[in-house]
């Protein structure tokens, strides 16, 4: 065998539609059912995120103690009934949504609904547990502030949506986490059970059995009204957010590019540009920075997609000493992409690299659920990863270089760098027109 | 007597949901042989997505350096990517990426593995690009120049960039003191520097062998395409001298307690890391060994969550694990202090709960509601084309029968309360342990 033996033989990609219901309190409910599989997982999704938040933080923390204790079971009990089961239970909070998340075997199906929605509806919301996990997302803070990425990625945020929900700290910062008492957190909480909710089951189940069972629980909590859309903001062109670490080896590099929505037209050719940027390891970031120059441990480019806001995000680590060339290299590529200066191997290598994530996305129910929320947050139609991938099949390098066009620009560009002062200042002169310090501890950027 | 009845009720009720949960568990069918040249082959069909994981499980982990040369076998795991007779410089990635796959690899102690997962048209391809860099790579200078600077970058952000980055390389030297376990894989940068192109070419000679390596395939495949196509790639390859193993029969025992403390400008809140010596894979207190670890800190009701994270407040985060290796393992308890509360606040803290655990044992309890918690990760582990290669390859090479894979859930329901007291007993009851304190450091 001389060659690579490359196959040309298609694929089949079995996506699987969920059966929808919706229920008499307007829940949609959103079943992937896999009578063969011996796990269930479940997802309630709240359309009302932090990005709500009248006080930075509350959301958070309000979604944390949905599964610290109900009405009918304390933390500790709550705790034990579903560990014993061996099943898994959390809560958590993005931007855009509240989601609780249960996972188990089969047969404990009916259970984990019946406890999610007791979670959702009657939390116990308890002023002790408030103090602690308070106290435990100061310290968690305190953690943040070493870790570069996560420096890196708010410093980005706050550049790219100045005056807009999505730049607020999801989180909190210690004075307003401070701030969360009980009265915010029933506030959310009174939010949280009036706001619109998806509920997702994938995997083995009894069909009938689950809807009855969500059917019971939730009817006496109608979901009204959704909450409104924030106004939408420009990113801060040719800026840098910088975060100074004078004891820094490394420079956290995050650059952003606006990019199109999901319900774009032409999202496959633009996401077929942008991995073949930096969409995977034979990428050209990926290729020049680390393989052809051995600068850092990967460079990567993505479409970071939000409900509100989507961009092409760049991110890499490089050493103090490389920090320079790394920016002018990145800079170069993306020139090179808006030229479309592509070849034809490396447009077909990107779109198959595609075309495998996904046939390797449809392996387990949990993927298929995962898919289920992106088409429920993003308004897309149920088909959309069946028409996506057809998309992909067929965009030509012309669909491709059209969009790469408008998408790649330089000088639209917002950098966030994490590291030493001076090795920042060095390198992004030339690269962007104003840089502005952004403090971790306030979570906002200097003036200009 | 009522008291009687509830408490015998509950534990039926745990014994039904443990039994009914383990009917569920479907065994991993699978196929095995042996190469004439030593190559041993597990075949695993999984038609419900059109995916092919394969793994391919060197018997070379760090353990296997020469002290002079730490780092040798993950910067192969490096150098791998790199140029064979047939394939140019760098372009394994492009050809399985390009063909829509996804590839990694990873080193241990005691292995190195690369793993591919592609969709099913192209699993001929997976296993060339495999077979070319068993036998066909080429080791050169600058193949070695440039993966030296990667695996520099890769220190970098793991270890000198990250905060408490050190803690693991401290830990293995002190528990596994005087073994081939003492240091990480990730090794010594300047070894790496100073090694010559023969030093690299004689690693790679000595254990990138068929013989020296076990292959799964498990997936969407045709076997008698993939049998036939293992036997052309692969078969060509004569078998090669069994490689040297170090010498490693246990560890040398550690005596008392080894402390430092660390001042580290990258950290923001004190965090403590103690270990002891462990249980390692082949031990038979394997078991026993995970059901310790979950009680002790699997899930927000285990033990040391619900007295000094959740009640007393000591610190943000406790965790304790088994870190196994094929011949021992390093028991490990981790706690970041609370903000405002010192690391012997937290030290206290673990102590008082690793004396309770010693002194009184676990419970009936807490031993089943571990085994339900282990049965659902081992079923949700169980899913995927490569989780299952990986575990078939790992039960192949450690327990020496990769069917170990269907019967390890068993193992877990039958260790008894009893057990777990005694291992609890033997590894925790003096405080033979490295202690470090990781202090921030402004500036």
């Amino acid at each position: 065998m001389t060659t690579p033996p490359f196959s040309d033989a298609p694929l089949h990609f079995p996506f699987v539609t969920p059966a929808h219901r919706t229920l008499s309190d307007g829940t949609r409910l959103h079943l992937l059912h896999y009578p063969n599989d011996p796990l269930v997982s479940m997802t309630i999704g709240v359309h009302a995120g932090a990005m709500y938040d009248d006080v930075f933080g509350e959301t958070t923390l309000t979604a944390q103690l949905l599964t610290l204790g109900t009405q009918l079971r304390n933390a500790e009990e709550l705790a034990v009934d579903v560990e014993r089961r061996g099943c898994s239970l959390s809560s958590s909070a993005d931007r855009d949504a509240v989601s609780l998340y249960a996972a188990g075997l089969r047969e404990h199906a009916s259970w984990l609904a019946e406890t999610m929605v007791e979670c959702l509806l009657r939390p116990r919301l308890d002023a002790s547990e408030l103090d602690t996990l308070k106290r435990r997302r100061l310290a968690d803070i305190e953690m943040n502030l070493s870790d570069p990425d996560w420096l890196a990625a708010h410093a980005l945020l706050a550049a790219q949506y100045p005056c807009h929900p999505y730049a607020n700290p999801r989180d909190g910062m210690p004075s307003t986490v401070a701030a969360v008492d009980g009265d915010s957190v029933a506030r959310v909480h009174a939010r949280l059970t009036a706001a619109p909710r998806d509920i997702i089951v994938a995997g083995g189940f009894d069909i009938n059995t689950i809807v009855e069972t969500f059917e019971r629980c939730l009817a006496s909590a109608p979901a009204t009204a959704p909450l409104p859309p924030p106004v939408a903001v420009n990113a801060l062109a040719a800026t840098a957010s910088v975060v100074a670490r004078p004891e820094a080896v490394q420079t956290v590099l995050r650059i952003a590019m606006p990019s199109k929505s999901m319900l774009h037209p032409d999202l496959a050719p633009q996401n077929l540009a942008i991995t073949i940027l930096g969409g995977y390891t034979l990428a050209r970031l990926f290729s020049v920075l680390r393989e052809e120059k051995g600068y850092t441990y990967g460079a990567y480019a993505t479409n970071e997609v939000r409900r509100y806001g989507q961009s092409l995000v760049m991110h890499t680590s490089v050493g103090n000493d490389f920090t320079k060339d790394t920016v002018a290299v990145i800079a170069d590529q993306v020139r090179s992409m808006q030229r479309f200066d592509v070849r034809t191997d490396e447009i077909e290598r990107a779109r198959q690299y595609m075309l495998g994530t996904l046939a390797r996305s449809t392996e387990t129910p949990q993927q298929a659920a995962a898919m289920a929320w992106n088409v429920i947050q993003y308004g897309l139609v149920d088909d959309h990863y069946a028409r996506y991938t057809a998309a992909l099949q067929q965009v030509t390098r012309d669909d491709v270089a059209a969009v790469a066009s408008s998408l790649f620009d330089a000088h639209v560009w917002t950098i966030a760098a994490v590291g030493k002062p001076d090795v920042i200042a060095d390198a992004l002169t030339g690269h962007v027109s104003t840089s502005r310090l952004w403090d971790p501890t306030t979570m906002t950027l200097s003036p200009p | 007597m009522i008291a009687r009845y509830t408490k015998y009720g509950a534990l039926l009720a745990l014994l039904f949901l443990t039994v009914a949960a383990r009917a569920q568990y479907k065994p991993i069918v699978f196929t095995e042989y042996t190469l004439p040249n030593g190559l041993h082959v597990i075949l695993h069909e999984d038609h419900s997505a059109p995916v092919v994981a394969t793994v391919l499980h060197y018997k070379v982990g760090s353990r296997d350096e020469d002290p002079r040369r730490t780092g040798f076998a993950h910067f192969f795991e490096h150098l791998m990517f790199e140029a064979t007779d047939k394939i140019d410089r760098a372009s394994i990635d492009k050809l399985i990426n390009g063909a829509g796959g996804q590839l990694n690899a990873f080193t241990s102690q005691d292995a190195t593995v690369y793993h591919f997962v592609v969709p099913s048209n192209e699993v001929r391809l997976a296993l060339w690009i495999e077979a070319q860099r068993m036998r066909k790579l080429q080791v050169n200078e600058i193949g070695v120049e440039t993966q030296r600077g990667v695996v520099k970058e890769e220190r970098k952000n793991r270890y000198d960039n990250a905060p408490y980055g050190g803690w693991m390389e401290k830990q293995m030297a002190t528990v596994f003191a005087g073994t081939p376990y003492a240091w990480t894989p990730i090794g010594t940068a300047q070894h790496i520097d100073v090694a010559a192109i023969p030093e690299f070419v004689q690693f790679y000679t000595t254990y990138y062998q068929p013989n020296n390596a076990i292959l799964v395939v498990s997936g969407d495949f045709d076997p008698a395409v993939v049998r036939s196509t293992i036997e052309t790639y692969f078969g060509g390859y004569p078998r090669a001298a069994e490689p040297p193993r170090p010498s490693f029969t246990s560890s040398k025992p550690l005596i008392g307690e080894q402390r430092e403390v660390i001042q580290d400008p990258k950290a923001q809140l004190p965090a403590l890391f103690m270990s002891y010596q462990g249980v390692g894979m082949t031990d038979p207190d394997m078991f026993a060994m995970d059901v310790l670890t979950e009680i002790m800190s699997s899930g927000e009701s285990s033990r040391l969550y619900r007295s000094i994270v959740d009640s007393q407040q000591t610190a943000v985060q406790v965790s304790m694990f088994n870190y196994a290796r094929e011949y021992a393992g390093s028991l490990t308890v981790v706690g970041i202090a609370a903000p405002g509360r010192s690391l012997d606040d937290v030290e206290a803290a673990i102590d008082a709960e690793l004396e309770r655990l010693v002194s009184g044992g676990v419970t009936e309890a807490e031993v089943s509601k571990a085994k339900a918690i282990i049965e659902s990760k081992f079923v949700g582990q169980r899913l995927g084309v490569y989780d299952k290669a990986l575990a078939l390859a790992d039960a192949k090479r450690f327990m020496g029968d990769a069917s170990h894979v269907n019967t390890e859930l068993e193992k877990y329901m039958a260790v008894t309360k009893d057990a777990v007291t005694k291992l609890a007993k033997r590894l925790l009851s003096a405080k033979n342990r490295s202690v470090l304190h990781y202090i921030p450091a402004k500036g």
